[in-house]
Order: structure tokens, then C-alpha cells, then sequence
């Protein structure tokens, strides 16, 4: 019986922004997110009040997954970081702590948020354009000549979640693994007439077995259950040089009835058991399979015994269960198309080709190597992710994507951002610089005051030093130099005293400028209001030999997340009321 | 609604960081398994208080299993332990010991102040450090032989070539530690750390024994004596295991060869544990009706089939969805009587007999009716068996595995398996009561029964076969043995302590102020000696825990003699042979000890890979642990956190 409970009306809150509550929670927010920022960034321990899988981990995308918030203020932020992160992978963090600290800023500034707003906007198109420029400072070309900067992208992004735990060897080897990943699935050749189309990466994780042994495949691995690997099968696998002819099939071919629907089914005592008619029908199947001369012969899911007893004496080889997310791969690879029906003969087009498969150990499991049928370059690959235990795989497997996704945005613009915070102390320096040079105009075209101006403009860039100052988390000092505003962070227990140029560590953030080889570099602490802004110089490439960048960041993933934090910000600024409904 | 509580740990400040839960629970938890280090274990009793249940216990593997692990640092410990156990089979408790003392290592480190990724990268450095010595002080399996018995307690040092014998001249010059590094790279030639290329080229070749370790010019026997580690008739089991696999192998009566993957454990409760046997193929446990058919069919060679899955009408494979709402419907009446099953078992019947089958091994359960048909007529029907043994079976007697019984033909039969009684244990009122011995020809399974008269010890039984055989399996694959009961963990801590040493020096020699920091990274840790020492007591802790289990001495006894050790280490003394005795139970009052004992127990060998590893997961354990700062639950009703403190609600 259902019970008519009157309708509570919604419940409306005006400026959402002023609540305490809501000032608390956004604070917190922010303090989770700004501690998980960089190398030394600290986890996050998750699970749920029942005592299930505890999640540790410092990555933005698995937090605010796992993590909700009943503040519909926040839900919308981290909606729109996750947006931001289904697209780009990377800087998801760096979204949340700018958006934050721009609110934060524009709440302490005591600035209209109309006002705040469209500084907010101007500055913003500021920083695009800057960084759209050709001789930015900030900017470095990615050379496809040489993997250097590859790798140190790819390292950028696995080094900067120590829940991966890593030595320093493992981390190059990693990095180096997920450049090759990516050159495999990057096709060669003419590719003029027709439109390029990247590979995949399939990524297999083996527990439990170090990190040096990870390792990356042309081609594709099945996961065979030990059973199904019958002693005549290993024979065969081994068998010489294909292409071997391959069939797939997403239908479930376990004979059952499943696929008959709803209802009730009667069957006449002398008829023919329906089971026995599907069995014929799947037998049939497997016979056009022999005769048209499959060699592999696959499914999503379920392979009736029989059939699967029947392939195998005809010297098939039959893989069972593959599951959902290798269909897409295996149709790349071999050029097959899934079949979804058995009740009809194969259409010879459907069939795929492999060069070959042969079993292969991986750690302690079995499994299916399949080789891709074309030379030269193979489409797809199978990345092997070993590690010791199941928390620091599962980092390392995201931290691995998120580098794939990154390398493949350099195809799309080949430059990448200095990163170690200097990115961002130096875009800051440049927008203060330009904004104070050309206050009054600006205010004037926006129709606010300039002193209004000039406070926007200092939150603005405040914020985007705020983001370099949550590199550090272990009471360290962050200086920036006064040449070329880069970020210089000096690890605590290194005392500093101003001017000491002493603990001032060899090189910046992001190892481009290095004091042995640039005399009379002046510092001052970050965040503070140093009294004069040049316009920063760009670090020229004359010195010999041209210092080693350690950092690199997406410039894609960057300049969207820069976007979109400020959109974001300037959204919440503006939101009067939130209307809720409470039933 | 989804509701987030945060509870914050530890903030960024310093006070708090000094109580940092997560590494004290950590502590905790590893304390609770403290008495199991060594070869003396002290069980223990793991009572349920709500269902009254109680299961005895001496592996730390098997107590995480059954506490009831509610703080998330329990369950990632675990999580690790359990990953670890799956790979390895041993080490486990190492592994949580060092885990333990680590914590407490690295909270000591708050403390005093030493900000995190500063411990984290001299923690690691130390663990580097220790690898490096365990590696140039690792005995090939080659060197370890049987010493001459009248040669005394002096000889110590198995091999010639470990540097243990000449520790200052190995350790004290970088000259002399830079040769040995080469040295040791040179000799690992065989670890699956250098050869990469190998192993990406294992793949199994398919043949009878594709995991045996191959063991040329290597003495099992006297291997297992070294890695027994105080179980002495487990590993004694492991030898007759290798003994039967080595003649079937044919390598004759010489214990050439050993392959864990060949190995199965049979348990019978009820009789006294020095049945405990090993025999060539399985074993299996058979009612007394079914077993007088074996007493017909002793000494002949059969026919078998083997069959995934349940014997029944009614069993359908895996994967397949059973659709209830089909009825059959009839318009005479049915005069014969005969159901579907009827029909199933006479179908079935009639294959076996055509094929000429003798035994049918079945994974999962056989109907009781067909079982009691396929008798009358001289079939042998085996339920329950192990899928391990199938597989062996398929392998060996060319029988190809089939689902449904009605799908058998000729060539899915097998051949030549042979039968017999091995005992009768019906004296407990057990269905199944007969011991049954199948052996396949050229079969390299071998299957070990362990019977012990107190139930409650069967799966530590278990659990001490299953260590001993993977510790010798270990040492066959890694062909390096480190030196045990504590030797190792004293040369690492006597390196970490000539680091330290090194470091004050450095420290103290040069001008402080123009020093350039050129040594970036680990080698500007200004707290690394702080740290290397307090890993170092870490060791410590592991050696005198060892000392104090074996009963022979207190935890303040064992540092005295272990610091004692370090001194004579550090004059170029050798390692005292009466230091490694002093871990076992000194029985020599009562008789005990044979002096044969006494002289086997200086010679006591850990695995190498396993125990590496064990560390190296401990310190990726306190790591994670460590950096964690913040705990987050979710799905929690906001009003049942209203008024705790330390919790806050996103």
C-alpha cells in the first residue's frame, strides 16, 4: 500500500556563497584537492561505511569518482572537472585548486562578482592568447625526432602520483614503456589519401610482480582460464607462420534459451527438445567454420562444450569469454566484424585475420598472444603493467592512460608547458606585468574602476601562484626568480633567509634555468606582493649545453583546464540562488 | 543521497602529524603476528565471539584472514599480504614484521620532525643499499654442500666464495664494494632480474615437465635441510616428493629434480602424523562399497575419461541460463515410466561401456544412481577431484576433458591408469573411507598426505608443507640462497651503519656553507642518517624477535649479543656460528640436540627473491600509509557524525 505524504515545498537558498556551510565545504574541497597536487602529494584513503575496497590514491579522476558531496555547488564543480578529465585526462587537479582559489580570492577581495567576473573573462583571454603566442615563454616544442621530450611528458605525468610508488628506474622505465606504447599506435606511412586512425593500447595488469618486468606488445593478449588450454591446443598454437583466418562472435553460444525472451514454453513430449535444436544449429555453425578453414575461433561468451569439443577436433583453436572490452580491439586488429547471430551462415566478410598466437607466460598467468596480420605497423598493442601490489597497480594502470591520452594530444599541437609550477609564476608575472601596464585602459573598456581593476588582477594572479604553491606540502619555502619568474622551491630544513642565495636549490621547477649558468638571478617569495613586476624574459636557448627540461606538461590539457576553471568560477560567482527539492 | 565524511588524520601541521593513525595501527597489527617469526611458532586461537567459532592458527597469512579487519590500513595490509602469499607461498610474515617496525620507524621520523618525502627517499635509499648487500652476499646452491663432519662448528660459511667470511675487506673500501657489485652481476646471470630477454621468451614448451626446475650438480636433499627453517618432517616430505619426481623423470633414484606444480595434498584426519607419506598420481577417498570394486581392479592398467563439470542429468555448463518455464506437455499417457533421467543414464551407460571405460573422474559431483549403475557393471565413478589432477590426467593419459558424458568418444578415453587400496581409514565413521591410489603412467604428479589425529592442526599442517615446498622451489628457481636465522638482517644493518658513519664524516669534512648542492635528491637528505638508523633498529627488532622466540635469551639479552656481533663484524671477525644456534630452542639439557643438529643449525638459508620482495612490499606498505593524510568515508548519514570532533562532512 502506498502512503500520500504531501509534497514539501523546495527549499531555496539565497547567495549560496555567503552560507558558512557552504564556505566549509568548499574549503575542504579545496584542501583535499590541493593536498593531493604533485610528486609530494598526499592520499586519499576511501571506502564506504560498510568496510568495503578501500581506494588509496591521489588521482583526481578516481577521487571525484568515488567521492560525492550533497553541496550542489561542489557537485557541479567536480562535474565539470570531470568533464574536463573524460576529454583530457590530465590536470584535473589543477582545474579544481584554480577554480577554488579564484573564488576565494574574489570572496576576500570584497570585489562585486559581476565586477569580478568580467576582469575574470578579460584576463582569461589575456592568458589564452599569451599562451597561443609563438614565442611564449612557457612553451616548449615537442620534438618528434627524438623521444626525449616523449618520455619526460609521459614521466611528467607517472611521477606526479606517488601512490604508484616508484623508484626512480622504474619510473623512467614506465615512461619509456608508454612512449613505445604510443609509437606503436601511431600509423606510419602514406596516410595522405586516408584519414589517420590511431590504434588502441590494451592494458594488462599482473599483479604481484615487479615493476621491471612490465612490458609492451605488438598485437593482443587473451585471458585463457587454465582449463581451456588443452595439451593438443599448445601444439597447435605453435604452429607455423599464418595469416590464420579468424571468426568472432558477441553472441552468447552456449545453447540455451535465454535469447527466447519472456514466457512459457511448452513442448510436445515427442518433439524434439528445443536444447537439442540449438545444439544442431550451433554444430552447423561450427561445421561452416571448419570448411571454410577458420583457424581461431572466438566469443564474447559462452561456448557450448560441444561445439567448443567439435572446433578443437577439427584442429581449431577456441577462446571463450573474452568479455566486452577486447571485442573492439580484436575487430581493429584482425579486421574481423563481431558476429551477433548463429542462426544464419558467417558472411565470409565477417572473418578476420591473425598472423599468428602463441601462448605466453605473463607473471604468473597464461595467456593468448595474438599477432596483428599486417606489417609494417600494427594497430593495436597490449601494454603488461606489473606491480607489487593491487592499490599501486591500479594507480599506475591510470597514471599510464592519462600519459597515452597526453602523447596523443601532442599529435594535435606538438608543443608541451614548462612545468614544476613554473608554467604558471611566469604566466602569472607576464599577466600582472601587461595588466598593470595597461590598467587603465582595461578598466575602461570593461567599465569598472581601475583600483576594482587592479584588485581583480591581483586575486587573478594570486590564484594562478596558488596552484605552483600546492607543489609543496612539506612546509618548504616556493621563491620565484625576478628575471624569468620561474618557480624555484626550496624543501623545508633548508632554512632560508632572504637573499641567502645558499638553499637556493640548482635548478627551477622545471629544470630550464640553472643558477650555474645564470649569474645575478635575484629571488623573492612567492605569493608575497613584490613590489615591481618586469615583464619576464624568456629563457633564451643560448647557453651551451642547453639545461635538461624534467618537467613537462600537456599544453592541451592546460590551456582547456585553465578555461575551464575560470569559467567555472565565474559561473559559481554568479549563481544568486540554488533551488532544492527536498523530496 | 551520497554523503562524504572526511576525517582528517593528519593535517599539514606538524602536531598533528605526529599522530599519524594510520602507521600506529599499522604497528599494531603487526605485533599481533611478532610470535610467529622463527623457526619455534607459537600458535594461536582466533575466537568469533558472535558464532562461538575458534580456528587455530601459527601463519600470519591465515590470522589476517580471519580478523576481522575494519580500519582501511588493515585491509590494504591484507590486500598486500594475501598478494603476496598468492605469488610467493612464503614470506608473508616477514613481510608484516618489517611492515610493522617500519611504521614505527617512519613515525619516529615525524617526530623528530623530518618532513615525509624525506623519509620516503632515504627509506628507499636504505632499502637500495640492503639489496645491493644481500645480492654480493647470496650463495650460490652450487656452494652449498654438506660440510665434513669432523670439520667442526667452525665452518660457518657454506660457500668460499660469500664475502661473509672476509666482511671488512668486502665492505669497507668503495673499491672493494664496487668489485663485489660486479661480481655479483656477473654470478646473477640466472636471475630473472637480469635476463628479461628469458623470460619474454618462456613460453612453455609443452612437454612432461614444463615447470621443473632444472637442478644440475645440486644436492636437494641437503638444499631442504637448509631451508626448512625448523619443520623438519614437512620438508623431509618435500625430498621424498622430489625422490619420486626425479625417478619418473628418469633420472634414477638421485633427487635431481623438483616441480611444485606436480603436487597435490591429500588430508586425512584421524591418524597419527607420522603416516604422513607421499605417493606417485592422487589419492582419493572412496566409500567401502566403491573401494571392494578396486580390490578387482588391482594391478591392471585402465581406461579413464574425465569429466568438467557435475555428472547429472540436470547440470548444464557455466554460462548457461536454465529456463525454468518449459514444460512438457503430452497428450497419451506415458505407459513406460521412464523419466528424462532414465533415458540420460542409459545413454551414458551405454557410452561408457562401448568405449570400454573403467574409471570416470569427475570435477564436480556424480549422481549417486548413475555411480551405483556405472558399479554394477565395473566402473569405478570418482567425484570431487581436484582440477589440478584432471588436468595431470589429461596430460599424461592422452584423455581429452569433456563436459557432458553423453559427448564422449573414442578418442576422448585415456589410458593406462592403474588402481589400488593405499589404506583403509573407516575407524572414524566416515562416509568415504578408503584411501584410493590413481596413477597414471609417466604421470610426474605426486601427492602428499598429511594425517595428523587433531583436526584443528590439519590446515597448519597444510599451511607448513605448502612453505617448506615453495621454499625449496624458490631456491631452485632463484639459484641463490641468502644466509638465514638472522645473518643477513645484521649485515644490513652493520652497512646501514657504516653509511651512517660515512655520512657524519662527509658532513663533518667539508665547509658546509660553499658546498654547492650538486648532490641533488638523496644525497641532500640532510636526515639521512636519522633515518638509516632508525630502519637499521628495525632489523635489529626482526633479529631479537628471532632470538627471543626461540626462547633462548630476552629482547635485552638478544640486542647485547647482536651488538656484540656488529662490533666483531666491524673488526673483521667472522659471524659466530653460536650466534646463528642461539635462534633454536636450546634442547641440549634434555638430551635433544644430537651434535649432528648442532652443526646443521649454523647452516640455515632464507630465499632470496621471497625475502626481497617481503621488504620491498613492507616499504611500499608504510610508504602508502605514510603519505595517506586523509580518510575518506562515504555513503554516511550526515546526522549520525553530528558532534564527532574529528570529523568533518563534505
Amino acid at each position: 500500500m502506498s502512503r500520500v505524504t504531501k509534497k514539501a515545498s523546495s527549499v531555496c537558498t539565497d547567495s549560496p556563497l555567503s552560507m558558512s556551510e557552504v564556505c566549509q565545504k568548499m574549503t575542504l574541497m579545496r584542501q583535499i584537492l590541493t593536498s593531493c597536487f604533485g610528486p609530494n602529494g598526499r592520499l586519499k584513503q576511501v571506502h564506504n561505511n560498510v568496510g568495503g575496497h578501500v581506494l588509496t590514491t591521489s588521482t583526481s579522476t578516481s577521487l571525484l569518482q568515488a567521492v560525492s558531496s550533497s553541496e550542489p555547488l561542489l557537485k557541479l564543480i567536480t562535474a565539470s572537472i570531470l568533464n574536463h578529465l573524460s576529454r583530457f585526462s590530465d590536470c584535473g587537479l589543477y582545474t579544481g585548486i584554480l577554480c577554488f582559489s579564484l573564488i576565494d580570492h574574489v570572496q576576500k577581495s570584497g570585489l562585486r562578482p559581476s565586477v569580478a567576473i568580467k576582469i575574470n573573462k578579460q584576463l582569461l583571454e589575456v592568458c589564452t592568447s599569451f599562451l597561443n603566442q609563438e614565442d611564449c615563454g612557457c612553451k616548449v616544442n615537442v620534438d618528434f625526432n627524438s623521444c626525449q621530450s616523449l618520455v619526460t611528458l609521459a614521466r611528467s605525468v607517472i611521477s606526479s602520483k606517488p601512490a604508484c610508488v616508484l623508484t626512480e628506474g622504474e619510473q623512467q622505465h614506465i615512461s619509456t614503456l608508454a612512449v613505445h606504447a604510443f609509437l606503436l599506435t601511431v600509423p606510419c606511412g602514406d596516410t595522405l589519401s586516408s584519414p589517420v586512425r590511431l590504434g588502441r593500447t590494451v592494458t594488462v595488469s599482473i599483479e604481484g610482480q615487479f615493476v621491471l618486468d612490465s612490458t609492451v606488445f605488438p598485437g593482443l593478449l587473451v585471458n585463457v582460464p587454465d582449463m581451456q588450454l588443452h595439451p593438443t591446443d599448445s601444439e597447435r598454437i605453435r604452429r607455423g607462420p599464418g595469416p590464420f583466418r579468424l571468426a568472432l562472435f558477441t553472441v552468447s553460444l552456449s545453447g540455451d534459451l535465454s535469447e527466447f525472451g519472456e514466457g512459457f514454453l511448452e513442448v510436445h513430449c515427442g518433439a524434439p527438445d528445443p536444447e537439442d535444436l540449438i545444439l544442431d544449429q550451433l554444430l552447423k555453425l561450427g561445421e561452416q567454420a571448419v570448411t571454410d578453414q577458420v583457424e581461431v575461433f572466438m566469443c564474447q561468451r559462452v561456448i557450448h562444450p560441444v561445439l567448443q569439443h567439435y572446433l578443437r577436433r577439427h584442429g581449431l583453436l577456441v577462446v571463450e569469454r573474452l568479455g566486452i572490452a577486447l571485442i573492439q580491439p580484436i575487430v581493429q586488429m584482425t579486421g574481423a566484424q563481431a558476429v551477433a547471430l548463429y542462426q544464419t551462415p558467417i558472411p565470409p566478410e565477417a572473418y578476420g585475420q591473425v598472423k599468428g598466437c602463441f601462448v605466453r607466460t605473463v607473471g604468473s598467468r597464461k595467456m593468448l598472444h595474438l599477432l596483428p596480420p599486417r606489417e609494417p605497423v600494427p594497430a593495436v598493442c597490449t601494454m603488461v603493467l606489473c606491480h607489487r601490489n593491487d592499490t599501486m597497480l591500479n594507480e599506475l594502470k591510470a597514471a599510464c592512460q592519462r600519459a597515452e591520452h597526453v602523447l596523443r594530444l601532442t599529435l594535435r599541437d606538438p608543443v608541451g608547458l614548462l612545468g614544476g609550477g613554473c608554467t604558471e609564476t611566469h604566466m602569472a608575472a607576464y599577466v600582472s606585468n601587461k595588466g598593470t601596464t595597461e590598467a587603465a585602459e582595461a578598466a575602461l573598456s570593461l567599465g569598472v574602476s581601475q583600483s576594482h581593476y587592479l584588485l581583480g588582477l591581483n586575486g587573478f594572479c594570486s590564484s594562478l601562484e596558488t596552484v605552483a604553491l600546492a607543489l609543496e606540502h612539506d612546509g618548504g619555502t616556493n621563491l620565484v626568480d625576478l628575471t624569468y619568474a620561474h618557480h624555484w622551491p626550496v624543501p623545508q630544513g633548508e632554512g632560508l633567509q632572504r637573499g641567502d642565495e645558499g638553499e637556493v636549490p640548482a635548478t627551477c621547477g622545471c629544470g630550464l634555468v640553472e643558477r650555474s649558468s645564470r649569474p645575478g638571478l635575484e629571488w623573492t617569495p612567492l605569493n608575497t606582493r613584490y613590489p615591481l613586476r618586469h615583464a619576464p624574459l624568456v629563457v633564451g636557448k643560448d647557453t651551451t649545453p642547453t639545461p635538461q627540461l624534467r618537467v613537462l606538461d600537456s599544453f592541451t590539457a592546460k590551456l582547456n583546464a585553465l578555461q575551464v576553471a575560470v569559467e567555472m568560477a565565474n559561473l559559481v560567482l554568479d549563481i544568486g540562488y540554488v533551488i532544492q527539492d527536498v523530496n | 543521497m551520497s554523503i562524504l565524511q572526511a576525517s582528517q588524520k593528519m593535517g599539514s601541521t606538524i602536531i598533528s602529524q605526529r599522530l599519524h593513525v594510520g602507521l600506529q595501527q599499522l604497528t599494531a597489527l603487526a605485533a599481533v603476528t611478532h610470535s610467529f617469526l622463527g623457526p619455534n611458532k607459537n600458535h594461536k586461537f582466533i575466537q568469533d565471539e558472535s558464532t562461538g567459532e575458534s580456528s587455530l592458527v601459527c601463519t600470519c597469512f591465515r590470522v589476517l584472514e580471519h580478523l576481522d579487519l575494519t580500519c582501511s590500513v588493515g585491509q590494504l595490509a591484507n590486500e598486500t599480504i594475501q598478494a603476496h602469499q598468492k605469488v610467493f607461498h612464503s614470506g608473508a610474515g616477514c613481510l608484516l614484521f618489517m611492515a610493522g617496525v617500519w611504521s614505527r620507524a617512519a613515525l619516529e621520523c615525524l617526530h623528530r620532525g623530518i618532513s615525509i618525502p624525506h623519509i620516503v627517499s632515504a627509506m628507499s635509499e636504505g632499502l637500495d643499499i640492503c639489496w645491493e648487500v644481500c645480492r654480493s652476499n647470496s650463495v650460490s646452491i652450487e656452494d652449498i654442500r654438506p660440510v665434513a663432519s669432523d670439520s667442526g662448528i667452525s665452518v660457518l660459511q657454506g660457500s668460499p666464495h660469500t664475502v661473509l667470511r672476509n666482511p671488512v675487506t668486502g665492505m669497507n673500501s668503495s673499491h672493494g664494494a664496487l668489485n663485489n657489485k660486479k661480481q655479483s652481476r656477473i654470478k646473477l646471470t640466472h636471475s630473472r632480474h637480469f635476463c628479461a630477454n628469458d623470460k619474454a621468451d618462456g613460453n612453455t614448451t609443452p612437454g612432461l615437465f614444463p615447470h621443473a626446475v632444472s637442478s644440475k650438480g645440486v644436492d636437494i636433499p641437503h638444499l631442504a635441510e637448509a631451508v626448512s627453517h625448523g619443520c623438519v618432517d614437512a620438508m623431509s616430505l618435500v625430498v621424498e616428493v622430489s625422490k619420486i619426481q626425479s625417478k619418473n623423470n628418469g633420472s634414477g633414484d638421485s633427487c635431481r629434480t623438483f616441480d611444485v606444480n606436480k603436487l597435490v595434498t591429500c588430508t586425512l584426519p584421524g591418524l597419527s602424523e607420522d603416516h604422513s607419506c607421499v605417493l606417485p598420481g592422487c589419492v582419493v577417498l572412496l566409500s567401502a562399497e566403491q573401494a571392494s570394486l578396486v580390490h578387482h581392479m588391482k594391478e591392471q592398467k585402465w581406461q579413464v575419461v574425465l569429466i568438467n563439470g557435475d555428472l547429472s542429468e540436470k547440470y548444464r555448463h557455466l554460462g548457461f541460463n536454465n529456463k525454468n518455464d518449459i514444460s512438457q506437455v503430452t497428450d497419451k499417457l506415458d505407459l513406460k515410466g521412464l523419466s528424462k533421467e532414465d533415458d540420460w543414464e542409459d545413454n551414458v551407460l551405454t557410452t561408457l561401456l562401448k568405449n570400454n571405460v573403467n574409471l570416470v573422474l569427475v570435477n564436480g559431483e556424480a549422481s549417486e544412481r548413475l555411480t551405483q549403475h556405472c558399479m554394477r557393471h565395473r566402473i569405478l565413478v570418482v567425484e570431487r577431484v581436484k582440477p589440478d589432477i584432471l588436468k595431470d590426467f589429461a596430460e599424461t593419459t592422452g584423455a581429452v576433458p569433456v563436459t557432458y558424458a553423453t559427448q564422449l568418444s573414442k578418442h576422448c578415453v585415456g589410458t593406462g591408469v592403474e588402481i589400488s587400496i593405499w589404506r583403509d581409514c573407516s575407524g572414524n565413521r566416515r562416509r568415504a573411507s578408503m584411501a584410493v591410489n590413481i596413477v597414471a603412467d609417466r604421470t610426474a604428479l605426486v601427492t602428499v598426505v598429511l594425517t595428523t589425529s587433531v583436526h584443528s592442526k590439519l590446515r597448519t599442517l597444510e599451511d607448513c608443507f605448502w612453505g617448506c615446498a615453495y621454499r625449496l622451489h624458490h631456491t631452485l628457481k632463484d639459484r641463490k640462497l641468502l644466509p638465514g636465522a638472522g645473518k643477513t638482517e645484521l649485515l644490513c644493518v652493520q652497512t646501514l651503519q657504516k653509511h651512517i658513519e660515512d655520512n657524519g664524516e662527509q658532513t663533518r669534512g667539508k665547509d658546509v656553507a660553499s658546498a654547492p648542492r650538486a648532490k641533488q635528491g638523496r644525497a641532500g637528505n640532510p636526515h639521512r642518517a636519522d633515518v638509516f638508523q632508525l630502519m637499521a633498529d628495525g632489523w635489529m627488532d626482526y633479529i631479537s624477535t628471532l632470538m627471543l622466540n626461540s626462547g633462548t635469551c630476552s629482547k635485552v639479552d638478544a640486542w647485547t649479543t647482536i651488538n656484540q656481533q656488529l662490533k666483531d663484524l666491524n673488526e673483521g671477525l667472522s659471524l659466530d656460528a653460536n650466534f646463528a644456534r642461539l635462534l633454536l630452542r636450546d634442547d641440549t639439557e634434555d638430551g635433544m640436540m644430537s651434535p649432528d643438529m648442532k652443526r646443521s643449525a649454523g647452516k640455515v638459508y632464507d630465499n632470496m627473491t621471497v625475502k626481497l620482495e617481503a621488504w620491498r612490499k613492507a616499504l611500499d606498505l608504510v610508504f602508502l600509509v605514510l603519505q595517506t593524510d586523509t580518510e575518506i568515508i562515504t555513503g554516511i548519514d550526515p546526522k549520525q557524525v553530528e558532534g564527532q570532533s574529528n570529523v568533518m562532512v563534505l
